[in-house]
């Protein structure tokens, strides 16, 4: 060889080396549970696995194991975060594979029930645990009359966030009804201001317009035969007229310009609202709490605002019920090792939704499902907060997100065939004969 | 062909008499075919059984958990009258021309431009290359937050013929899809025809140039149809790699806006562990490998690859 | 229109070196002006990517995108390596290397075979490398994942690797027989009238010849393992068998997502192989050149 060759393999071999010995040396710290960051590897050998979702109220999550881990040196924890993308057919493929963790997070719902149905998951009979709970939140895990997971964050309804400086500027008020929520979008048109910001990319964020807009017109009922898989369940009259709704909205500008590309876990949708580029956000709660860690100073200055969605003129449903997630939940894996599922349950019973824990909560302006969070949060005096545990008190009906309450296969039929609605892609009509037959196949 | 073998005179096609197929008198044959075992087992093990897995799950019912069930011909059937199925089969068909058409030219041209040394050039080679270099999801994610429409190059900030919501807008989402993937892959197909640009003889060159013919002339009749078997091989991985674009377009755009960038494998993906039907999600896949199998077929046919013929002979 | 100047040829012709003739470097504007375009649109996206990670989150929704930084910060570099990313780059190192010394390994030996054995089983079995070059990984992934669960290697880096080598065989093969076949006759032959075994045919000959082969192969299989996702998004989970492209996905998918965050990631899961690129840039050509330019 000659010897520039040779001089350069030896550099090469060298960075490699390095490289190899820095991994080397890494791999031997303890994980770094800091800031919601994800969970460094090199954790221990049988320490308890538990999956968390990035986002919202994950920093508890962190917090919690933390303090666990201390206290309980002899029972470790180990927590392992992933991004909302994919997280779904993670869980599902891992618990096929016998490799699920202790501890699995989820929205509760049919999913949940998938799971449950075939043996994976273990109901948790600790009153410690389940009398804690609002059991309007826990009826999402019930099945059969047993709990079966434990709620880890806040209830989680879908309302209108709304930029106040951005409507003062325009001098509107923010809509009650339907027809005044049409009405605003020339108002902000004409200003250069996007009515409403939609991560449209991510199809979830457009579920909630079905959701409302169904129970507004039509009242529970017609989700609860869908969800029954009764036959042309979707063909009731309130789906189509709300279809046409939605598209009426979209088809007036309603939306900011180039909602089919923003992906809800850039930010963008968010950054849209606080920047003064869109007015208003129909979007879960847990967005406030985001946009309290990504622009502080916004909601300081007390310009983010909220009202629930809007009621609509001669609907049969309550304007009061509310959609969304009831909360996120953490389940026992039943093939979990008896250890671990009491180093699991012990955790459950005395880290989470423990004083600290609902504190770090109420802290993001969120409201954890717990019997206690009303007075704690009257005595902190904050605004959104309280709305949110107004509205859920006063809900009669609590609607969990729709791609949460119905199994996985009519869930991705569901979020593709609205996406295309939302695209103007498809019609009304067509969206209804594509989703009963979904219906069919059960 | 460049060997560094000190006793034969370079340039020499050297005995290519034998291909595979070739007759010979039978005698002791020099290698043992038991050498090619560990790659028949791997390759039969992790590629060809899976297959096979494949298309006998494509007749169960499988949800992920638990044990398949036997279903019969129903999977086929939905899949076949799916309208879906042969819209991504036309959207990705789409692509795989798509990406042909803007990648070849390109790096034909680029590779003949880099052709020549020279450290200006070979600099920007090395710039070029930069661009294989990141992955595929790398790629995505620049190009998802560099086009976002309300912060990105695509939004106010950036150039007025860069406006528009390129990623969103079904219309041109496959136009983007088919020009990042180009950005992306250039820099190998560059370095396929600058490979091949070099090899070919300045005597070729100086004699047209003797002739009297001009730049284009000398392009078109000599460094064309020199770069022949480049373009083959260039155009295989290419047609190979396009049906495997599943990274970048799932980072990308997940298969949105509605239908428009999902394709076969992408598809394939969200049918079964999305929608977890995995039994239906074996069909899809069934039909992608009979897909890639044509193609196989096709180029191998095209390309010649049970010939071979020395480009240089007659030199 | 683009023209090419005259190419210094690889092989020596037949007519006699010195003579050095004076390039005509007309400078060839057009292709000068399009060179330097397809440079911006290369560079103005890696631009953007070591700009955007030295910002600080906060500012990355003002500040203009392809600006300078208003508050530049190494915050970001700091996070990601702190999440791990020592370990993403070595399980990605471990797989890379793993699978292409086996796809080699396993491919020369079949190549080799091949191209000096013509049985019908050799030829079929060619045929067979040939007919599965365009086979798509994704088609296979569905058994291959419950394969692995089987075999109990599910969430493991050996899971990686075998498949990935699989894939890469044919391409590998047929790159491989493509060059051996120029390698004479004669000179296996006056090796083995020399008395040697086969083995040593193998090591002594065609070893160090298809060295050139061999770098081609090493660098295309190796670019495909680092890069690949969908094995790693299947068959594995935790974060200790992370690679770095899923490292790079999973960063992506937070609800409260940090994009300076991300294109440090991008940088750094990209700086390995610029590196190993910048040091092996003239291997890489010739090797390429010796391996595919026929």
């Amino acid at each position: 060889m000659s010897s520039t060759i040779a001089r350069r393999v030896r550099a090469t071999a060298a960075v490699v080396g390095v490289a190899l010995a820095l991994a080397a040396c890494g791999s031997g710290t303890t994980p770094q549970l800091g800031d919601g960051g994800t969970a460094a590897p090199g954790g221990s050998g049988d320490a308890a696995i538990v999956w968390g979702l990035e986002g919202g109220q994950s920093e508890s999550y962190v917090a919690a194991v933390d303090r666990w881990n201390e206290e309980h040196p002899d029972q470790p924890i180990e927590l392992q975060m992933f991004g909302n993308q994919g997280y779904k057919d993670k869980l599902r493929i891992a618990l096929g594979a016998g490799q699920g963790p202790d501890l699995m997070f989820s929205w509760g719902g049919a999913a949940l029930k998938t799971y449950v149905d075939a043996g994976y998951v273990e109901p948790i009979d600790d009153p410690a645990i389940t009398d804690r709970y609002l059991p309007s939140v826990l009826d999402t895990v019930t099945f059969d009359g047993k709990v079966y997971g434990a709620a880890i964050n806040n209830i989680q309804p879908v309302v209108i966030l709304y930029n106040d400086a951005v409507f003062r500027q325009v001098g509107a008020e923010p809509p009650t009804t339907w027809d005044e929520l049409l009405d605003l979008v020339p108002v902000f048109e004409e200003e250069g201001i996007a009515p409403i910001a939609l991560a449209g990319q991510s199809k979830w964020p457009q579920l909630p317009y079905l959701g409302y807009l169904v129970d507004r017109i039509g009242g529970p009922e017609v989700f609860d035969a869908i969800v029954a898989n009764e036959p042309d369940a979707w063909s009731h009259p309130a789906v189509t007229q709300a279809l046409t709704e939605i598209q009426t909205l979209v088809e007036a500008g309603g939306f900011v310009d180039d909602h089919a590309s923003i992906a809800y876990e850039t930010g963008a949708a968010d950054a849209l609202l606080y920047t003064g580029r869109a007015a208003m956000m129909v979007v879960l709660s847990q967005a406030y709490s985001n946009i309290k860690t990504a622009a502080p100073d916004f909601v300081e200055s007390g310009d983010l605002k909220a009202v629930p969605f809007p009621a609509y003129d001669g609907g049969a449903g309550d304007p009061a019920n509310l959609v969304g997630n009831p909360s996120n939940f953490w389940s026992v894996n039943a093939s979990a090792t008896d250890e671990h599922k009491e180093t699991v349950l012990a955790f459950l019973a005395e880290q989470v939704m423990n004083e600290e824990y609902i504190g770090e909560i109420l802290d993001r302006s969120a409201v954890p499902g717990v019997t206690t969070a009303r007075d704690q949060i009257t005595e902190r005096d904050d605004t959104f907060a309280e709305m949110v545990v107004d509205l859920t008190e006063a809900a009669p009906h609590f609607q969990l997100s729709w791609d949460q309450a119905i199994n996985p296969s009519q869930a991705e039929q569901l979020t593709t065939h609205l996406d295309r609605v939302f695209l103007l892609q498809t019609t009304p009509e067509e969206f209804v004969s594509a989703m009963n037959a979904t219906l069919d196949a059960q | 062909m460049t060997t560094t073998l000190p006793a034969v005179p370079a340039g020499a096609a050297g005995t290519r008499g034998d291909g595979p197929g070739a007759r010979r008198r039978s005698e002791r044959q020099p290698v043992s075919a038991w050498l090619l075992a560990p790659a028949l087992i791997l390759f039969g093990g992790f590629a060809l059984v899976p297959l096979g897995g494949a298309v006998a799950l494509s007749f169960t019912s499988w949800n992920g958990l638990g044990t398949p069930a036997w279903l019969g011909l129903d999977n086929w059937g939905a899949v076949l009258t799916d309208h879906v199925t042969w819209l991504t089969l036309w959207i990705t068909l789409q692509v795989m021309v798509g990406t042909w058409l803007v990648q070849t030219p390109l790096s034909l041209l680029l590779g003949v431009y880099l052709a020549p040394r020279g450290r200006w050039r070979a600099w920007m080679a090395a710039v070029y290359f930069i661009a294989l270099l990141m992955s595929s999801s790398a790629v995505a994610l620049v190009f998802k937050n560099l086009l976002d429409p309300n912060f990105g190059l695509a939004g106010p900030a950036g150039p007025g013929f860069l406006r528009h919501s390129w990623l969103g807008d079904p219309n041109t989402v496959l136009i983007a899809v088919i020009l990042i993937i180009a950005w992306h892959f250039v820099p190998l197909h560059t370095l396929l025809y600058q490979a091949g640009a070099r090899q070919i003889p300045g005597s070729l060159y100086e004699a047209a140039q003797l002739d009297g013919a001009g730049t284009v002339r000398r392009f078109f009749s000599i460094t064309m149809p020199q770069l022949r078997y480049t373009i083959v091989t260039s155009s295989t991985l290419m047609l190979v790699g396009s049906l495997t674009y599943f990274d970048l377009v799932f980072v990308l755009t997940a298969g949105g806006p509605g239908y428009a960038t999902r394709l076969l494998p992408l598809h394939m993906y969200l049918t079964g562990f999305t929608a977890t039907e995995m039994g239906r999600a074996s069909a899809i896949a069934t039909i992608l490998a009979v897909v890639g199998l044509a193609l196989s077929l096709g180029l191998t046919r095209l390309s010649g690859f049970t010939r071979m013929q020395s480009q240089q002979e007659g030199l | 229109m683009v023209t090419t100047e005259a190419v210094r040829p690889a092989t020596p012709t037949a007519e006699a070196p010195p003579r050095r003739r004076r390039d005509r470097i007309r400078p060839n504007l057009p292709a000068g002006v399009g060179s330097l375009l397809w440079l911006s649109v290369v560079i103005v996206p890696v631009y953007w990517v070591v700009v955007t990670s030295l910002r600080t989150q906060q500012h990355f929704f003002t500040d203009h995108p392809l600006g300078l930084p208003t508050e530049p910060t190494l915050d970001s570099y700091r996070q990601v390596i702190d999440s791990g990313f020592d370990r993403y780059l070595l399980n990605s190192v471990v797989v890379t290397v793993g699978a292409v010394a086996l796809t080699i390994a396993v491919a020369l030996l079949a190549a080799y075979t091949i191209t000096r054995n013509t049985s019908r089983f050799v030829a079929r079995s060619f045929s067979l490398f040939l007919l599965g070059l365009a086979i798509p990984l994704q088609a296979a992934i569905v058994p291959i994942f419950y394969m692995i669960t089987k075999m109990g290697l599910y969430d493991t880096l050996l899971a990686l690797v075998l498949p990935t080598a699989a894939f890469a065989v044919p391409i590998t093969v047929i790159i491989l027989v493509n060059f051996l076949r120029d390698i004479p006759k004669e000179l296996f032959e006056s090796m083995r009238v020399d008395g040697a075994g086969e083995w040593q045919v193998l090591t002594r000959l065609v070893l160090p010849l298809s060295r050139p082969a061999i770098a081609t192969v090493a660098i295309y299989d190796g670019l495909n393992a680092w890069n690949g996702f969908l094995f790693p998004l299947v068959l594995t989970q935790s974060p200790e068998q992370r690679v770095l492209p899923l490292a790079l996905w999973a960063f992506q998918g937070e609800l409260t997502i940090n994009v300076p965050a991300v294109m440090a990631a991008v940088v750094l899961s990209a700086l390995p192989i610029f590196l190993l690129y910048v040091i092996g840039r003239r291997q890489l050509v010739a090797g390429l050149t010796a391996g595919f330019g026929k």
